[in-house]
């Protein structure tokens, strides 16, 4: 209303030079539309009433000699859906809203100049209009704006925004975007842009985008730079133990995250036991990650989404980067094959503490008379990607990853048995008895009896996809993905006893045991994104997946001498067929509502039954003034298949197994509510969010699960429960400028009921972490030099702490104390705090990382053990032992370094 | 037996993960206060002796230094298939020929003793109950033996023996035996299995007088040859573990209702039996035990290895799994009343070896 007063103010200033005259004189060419009608109101002396942004950005072209007011205005205003009427001495403008404006859409793609690597989350805007467009997770946007002149800005963060100038818009028209990088090393903190753009314009409540700078800006472990120790800084999210890649999303398990590589699962993310994740970085382009309310598009766990996209290479020129750090290596390239074609990716990463152990383990052998021993470990990831652009609206890729952890340890006997043991008799103190003594054999009857034992352990993961991209129209965005994902675990475990004289074999004794659990999904899916109107966005798809999975299968052979036996584990081999739909609408009602909502439908079919689930997405965002956004949203996710786990770190006997029988999957209600606010120069986004979540069906290990053997079938090991879990996420995130980062902090209530566990009753979860507080900073010193530092505080995990003891009932092995069990989880580890530090120094050829983990060497507890402190005598002389609780404190200071050469 | 990774190497391996660790005393903040427990291992046609003790916050001291946890003044009740048969009576270990300060190895010095013998089927219920800890009981039915079957033995290897002629004094020897037994089919069944090496069953000489003999016998069972008595233990464990012939328990989930072969190969077993008076009964004994026992005897030497030697107790006690609990099937969780039927095969270890030496 303001602003329509103002306009007629204005124009009254005109009035009082009015004249009567209808016919007009005038030429204008592109000049601007309030100019243009300063001039007709001083030959007309009509009053001209219009709200006061109508005119803003309009540029007018006419040419009229002595033409009538009405014709020149009806020429003025051809098809800009502005239409006037005049009433006495008032000409008053509008918006026509019965005549339909013609709308044309641009679109394309938004990538990387120099790499052609897509730009996730970059934001397309029409300065005339102001509609705008963010772009998906292959760099695609779509902008259905009024025709006639526009104005393009595309920017993202760390790169030169892209403008357009104007030009006029008179058909659909695609639009690729290449941006530049502003400077290479330049952006080290969460993408502002993108995360900005989420926060404000988007319904989504608790999502972030990574790029790669972002990752490996943040400091860790070993100086390995690791999204999900990334993700571990965000809100709400749990790290687990100490130095691993465990991400425990709003009081959920660490099988209730879905991660993705290009949109396929991926069931083991783990290398060495969770000290790091499957992704390398280094191949790795940008990261969606969903912890609060999901897009119906994901579904099939509880607690979040991650999806890694990977690099596609450059169209252009080749690239490439050779990393070495204290724990492995990398080494990436990618390029054209047929320039502005065909590009690929290529990124391998590899650990080397096997060259460190292998010098070790000689040494240690050199030494030791008795026996050798064996021991390797290592891991690898290969990532590789061709994409083939057919046209400007086809493109196609093919993608392969390999993860692979390899274990290798053994022992053999070094020397052959050449001692024999003499029976001798002494009178020790009356008492007749035989004693042994060592009597070296004579050469000729020394025997040859020996043991060797070894196991070798194998796991990982392998993805293959191949995806085919069109744009079907500016409106319509497809992609159909044909994949195949497989999870490995195989154990052979190997000891061979033998006593040999000369050629003769006196007796030999063989045991192996092969063990291997799989899963193999094979995946067809279709994914697509319809611009119905500007407002209005629908995303659909479907897919299939055939599960097959094996969840434990052993063979153990004994063999002795030429009798043998085997035993086999008795758990059959699964399959099942998976479908799943989705449709969600993103519309927007002006700038002040957004609504997205959504429904995912899936089916499960496992042993001749179909369960069918229906998870409706709901997601608000009002922005009720500039700057600042209220959302609310619900979400419900669905979950057949889990992971069972004996304990928090990685194991390659962690078995992933579907929801059988009976038995329903485990579900998970979430409310939300989030508030968001940035400063007007987007500098500060402060946002706050809410939630409040229920799960049901949930799956765990009965408290004496390890009473049932192996063999058996885990359902009987299993029992069924429920879980709740509520918080607050609270972020600030500077954006812009030298000094970037975030502080957040979370507050947390996580609880879980079995009727197996506990004596049924409520229990806080293990990672019931309370108050988590995380503070990011990334400085940029100068142009060479790059300083970050984290600070992580949090209440400390629960533990399960036995505090009394039962006597020993000595029917079995002598044990000392057993442990009397009262409430799980009824001790929280004391509060745990930590500082990280990096250092980036670039070079002509690349960069040095520096890093130190726990800067100020504080060594957190991880456990509590019990023992025996230095007891005491009294008086008497008794003694008095003293037994004492102790913290386990562990991981001092980490210096690590590590270089990068960029090609 | 050497295996690969010894529980130790893997606890080693992981603290190496956390490169250093140090260790701070405290007392947690957490009221617990202390139950009556019962233990108690009752078999068929042998008298019933119970120990009652309290629990012990664990930092108040222990029981083998001494910290008394005997509950010398409950009352003990046995109940025989629901009806009450007696009080049970104080008696102390030193009462049955230990010196005055005699306690078992747990540091327990009494127990209270039925006069009634136990016999399969009985169902037997025991209440605890202390004026300052309350009460606690449990209950537990005798089972039926289950008979072997049959014994057979092979001897795969002989290194070395001496003989006159009629009788071995001594061998080296490796020897297969295979314990034939017939799960019942109408439950449910847990086992142990043992063996004994009995000396010679010794006789007084004409004149009455003690014979000194020399004797030993030493076997060494493979219990890891036996799949049975391997079902508990996980793929990881099998290269961690080399625990195999402490944890003789199984179950018939393999075996249920059909007949079947134990198989334990005694490698490098040796005995020697020189007497001053040759002609005595010189009969070796190796006695093969093999025990029907309840499901709660079963859990508990279950939990007793997976706290012990499986990876859950490992990763448990530093932190990186949940704790792993002994089984208790005392109404209060403290304790173990557990019940078993033996049945007992006599093998004279001599008599295999002549009769191999003859057959050779």
């Amino acid at each position: 209303m303001k602003k329509k007063i103002a306009g007629v103010a204005m124009i009254m200033a005109f009035a009082t030079m009015s004249l009567h005259s209808q016919n007009v004189t005038l030429t204008a060419n592109n000049k601007d539309a309030e100019s243009v009608f300063a001039d007709l109101m001083q030959q007309t002396g009509k009053n001209f009433i219009y709200p006061a942004d109508l005119l803003k950005h309009l540029k007018v072209s006419v040419k009229a000699k002595d033409t009538p007011l009405t014709e020149v205005l009806s020429n003025i205003f051809k098809g800009s859906g502005i239409t006037y009427k005049i009433k006495g001495n008032n000409v008053t403008l509008r918006r026509d809203k019965t005549t339909n404006i013609s709308k044309y859409t641009i679109s394309g793609f938004v990538k990387e100049a120099g790499n052609d690597e897509a730009l996730v989350g970059a934001t397309v805007i029409d300065l005339k209009s102001g509609k705008a467009a963010v772009t998906n997770a292959n760099g695609f946007y779509s902008l259905t704006i009024p025709g006639g002149e526009v104005d393009l800005k595309v920017q993202y963060v760390g790169f030169d925004p892209y403008l357009s100038g104007k030009f006029s818009l008179t058909k659909n028209r695609q639009l690729n975007i290449n941006l530049a990088m502003t400077h290479e090393l330049e952006e080290v903190t969460v993408n502002a842009t993108v995360n900005n753009t989420k926060a404000m314009l988007t319904t989504e409540i608790g999502s972030l985008n990574l790029t790669n700078t972002a990752i490996k800006a943040t400091p860790v472990i070993f100086g390995e730079s690791d999204v999900v120790k990334t993700i571990q800084l965000e809100p709400g999210v749990s790290a687990g133990i100490e130095g691993m890649a465990g991400m425990y999303v709003h009081g959920g398990d660490t099988d209730e995250n879905l991660y993705m590589l290009d949109n396929i699962p991926l069931y083991q993310i783990n290398h060495f036991g969770g000290l790091f994740s499957a992704f390398n970085t280094e191949a790795l382009r940008n990261v969606d990650f969903y912890k609060t309310t999901f897009p119906a598009k994901y579904d099939g766990r509880l607690a979040s989404f991650m999806d890694v996209h990977t690099k596609d290479g450059s169209l252009k020129e080749h690239h490439g980067s050779f990393r070495l750090g204290l724990t492995s290596g990398a080494f990436d390239i990618n390029g054209p094959i047929i320039k502005d074609k065909t590009s690929y990716s290529f990124a391998i990463r590899r650990s080397w503490y096997d060259l460190l152990t292998i010098p070790a383990i000689a040494i240690a052998n050199k030494i030791n008379d008795s026996y050798n021993t064996h021991f390797r470990y290592a891991f690898t990831d290969i990532n590789t990607k061709l994409n083939h652009h057919f046209s400007d609206r086809s493109s196609a890729y093919v993608m392969f990853y390999y993860g692979e952890d390899y274990l290798y340890a053994g022992e053999d006997d070094k020397d052959k048995l050449n001692y024999d043991y003499d029976y001798v008799i002494e009178d020790n103190n009356g008492i007749i008895g035989g004693i042994t003594k060592p009597i070296l054999k004579p050469e000729s009857e020394r025997d040859n009896s020996y043991t060797d034992t070894r196991a070798k352990m194998i796991w990982g993961n392998i993805v293959a996809s191949a995806g085919w991209k069109y744009v079907f129209s500016p409106k319509l965005f497809g992609e159909v993905t044909g994949a195949f994902t497989r999870y490995f675990s195989s154990l052979r475990n190997h000891k061979e006893d033998y006593d040999i004289t000369g050629d003769n074999v006196n007796s030999f004794t063989k045991t192996t045991y092969n063990h291997k659990n799989n899963i193999n999904d094979i995946i067809l899916r279709t994914d697509f994104n319809y611009l119905l109107t500007p407002e209005n966005k629908l995303d659909f798809g479907a897919s299939y997946t055939h599960h097959s999975f094996l969840p434990t299968r052993g063979v153990h052979t004994l063999t002795k001498d030429n009798d043998w036996i085997k035993a086999y584990d008795n758990v059959p081999h699964y399959h099942a067929n998976e479908v799943n739909f989705y449709l969600s609408d993103d519309y927007s009602l002006g700038n002040w509502l957004r609504a997205n909502a959504g429904l995912h439908y899936s089916l499960f079919n496992i042993g001749g039954k179909t369960k069918g689930n229906l998870s409706p997405r709901i997601s608000l965002r009002v922005t009720p003034c500039h700057n600042f956004a209220i959302k609310a949203g619900y979400s419900k996710s669905v979950q057949y298949v889990h992971q069972l786990a004996e304990s928090s770190i990685s194991l390659p006997t962690d078995q992933w197994i579907p929801i059988t029988g009976d038995q329903k999957p485990q579900t998970a209600d979430k409310i939300a509510l989030g508030a968001y606010w940035s400063t007007p120069d987007k500098q500060y986004t402060f946002s706050i969010e809410g939630y409040y979540k229920w799960m049901h069906n949930l799956v765990d290990y009965t408290d004496d699960y390890y009473l049932i053997p192996p063999s058996s079938s885990w359902t009987e090991k299993l029992g069924i429960g429920e879980g709740k879990a509520k918080g607050i996420d609270f972020k600030v995130t500077k954006e812009y400028g030298n000094i970037t980062g975030h502080i957040a902090y979370s507050l947390l209530w996580a609880d879980r009921r079995f009727p197996e566990k506990n004596k049924g009753e409520w229990y806080p979860a293990r990672f019931d972490n309370r108050h988590k507080i995380n503070v990011a900073l990334n400085w940029k010193i100068n142009d060479k030099w790059y300083v970050g530092a984290s600070w992580t505080g949090m209440s400390g995990n629960r533990i399960t702490l036995p505090l009394q003891c039962w006597s020993d009932p000595l029917l079995g092995p002598w044990h000392f104390d057993m442990d009397y069990q009262e409430t799980t989880n009824n001790y929280r580890l004391p509060f745990y705090h930590r500082l990280d530090l990096s250092a980036t120094r670039k070079t002509k050829r690349g960069y040095w990382t520096f890093s130190v983990y726990n800067a100020y060497s504080y060594m957190n507890v991880i456990a509590v053990r019990r023992d025996s402190d230095i007891g005491y005598y009294d008086p008497s002389g008794n003694y008095h032992s003293n037994e004492v609780f102790q913290h386990v404190r562990a991981i001092p200071i980490i210096p690590s370094v590590s270089y990068t050469w960029l090609f | 037996m050497r295996t690969i990774f010894k529980k130790n190497s893997l606890i080693l391996l992981t603290y190496l993960m956390f490169l250093s660790s140090c260790y701070t005393n405290f007392e947690p903040d957490i009221k617990s206060n202390p139950v009556v427990c019962i233990n108690s291992l009752l078999t068929a046609g042998e008298k019933i002796n119970v120990e009652v003790t309290r629990t012990w916050r664990y930092t108040e001291g222990t029981p083998t230094v001494g910290l008394d946890i005997s509950l010398k003044e409950a009352e003990v009740y046995l109940y025989v298939n629901d009806e009450l048969e007696e009080r049970l009576v104080l008696r102390f270990h030193s009462e049955d020929g230990g010196g005055a300060f005699w306690s078992r190895p747990n540091g327990v010095d009494c127990y209270f003793a039925a006069q009634y013998i136990p016999k399969s089927g009985d169902k037997i219920k025991i209440i605890a109950k202390d004026k300052n800890y309350g009460e606690a009981y449990a209950e537990v039915t005798i089972p039926y033996p289950v008979e072997i079957d049959d014994v057979e033995t092979r001897i795969t290897k002989l290194n070395s023996s001496f003989t006159d002629g009629n009788d071995t004094y001594n061998a080296e020897f490796d020897m297969m035996l295979s314990v034939k037994f017939t799960d019942p089919i109408s439950i449910s069944n847990y086992y142990i299995f043992d063996m004994q090496t009995g000396a010679s069953i010794r006789q007084n000489s004409e004149d009455g007088h003690y014979q000194p003999s020399v004797e030993s016998v030493r076997i060494n069972p493979d219990y890891g040859f036996e799949p049975l008595f391997s079902e508990h233990i996980t793929p990881l464990e099998t290269i961690i573990t080399d625990a195999y012939g402490l944890y003789t328990v199984f179950s018939d989930r393999q075996i249920s209702g059909k007949q079947y072969n134990l198989e334990v190969p005694l490698s490098g077993s040796y005995f020697c039996n020189y007497s001053d008076h040759p002609g005595m009964d010189q009969k070796l004994l190796l006695n093969v035990e093999f025990g029907h026992i309840t499901k709660a005897y079963y859990n508990y030497m279950m939990s007793l290895w997976a706290n012990t030697e499986g990876i859950s107790g490992a990763l448990g006690g530093v932190g990186l799994g949940d704790a792993v609990f002994e089984f208790s099937n005392v109404s209060t969780g403290a304790g173990i009343v557990a019940a078993k039927a033996n049945s007992i095969y006599e093998l004279d270890i001599r008599e295999i070896i002549n009769q191999h030496i003859k057959n050779d």
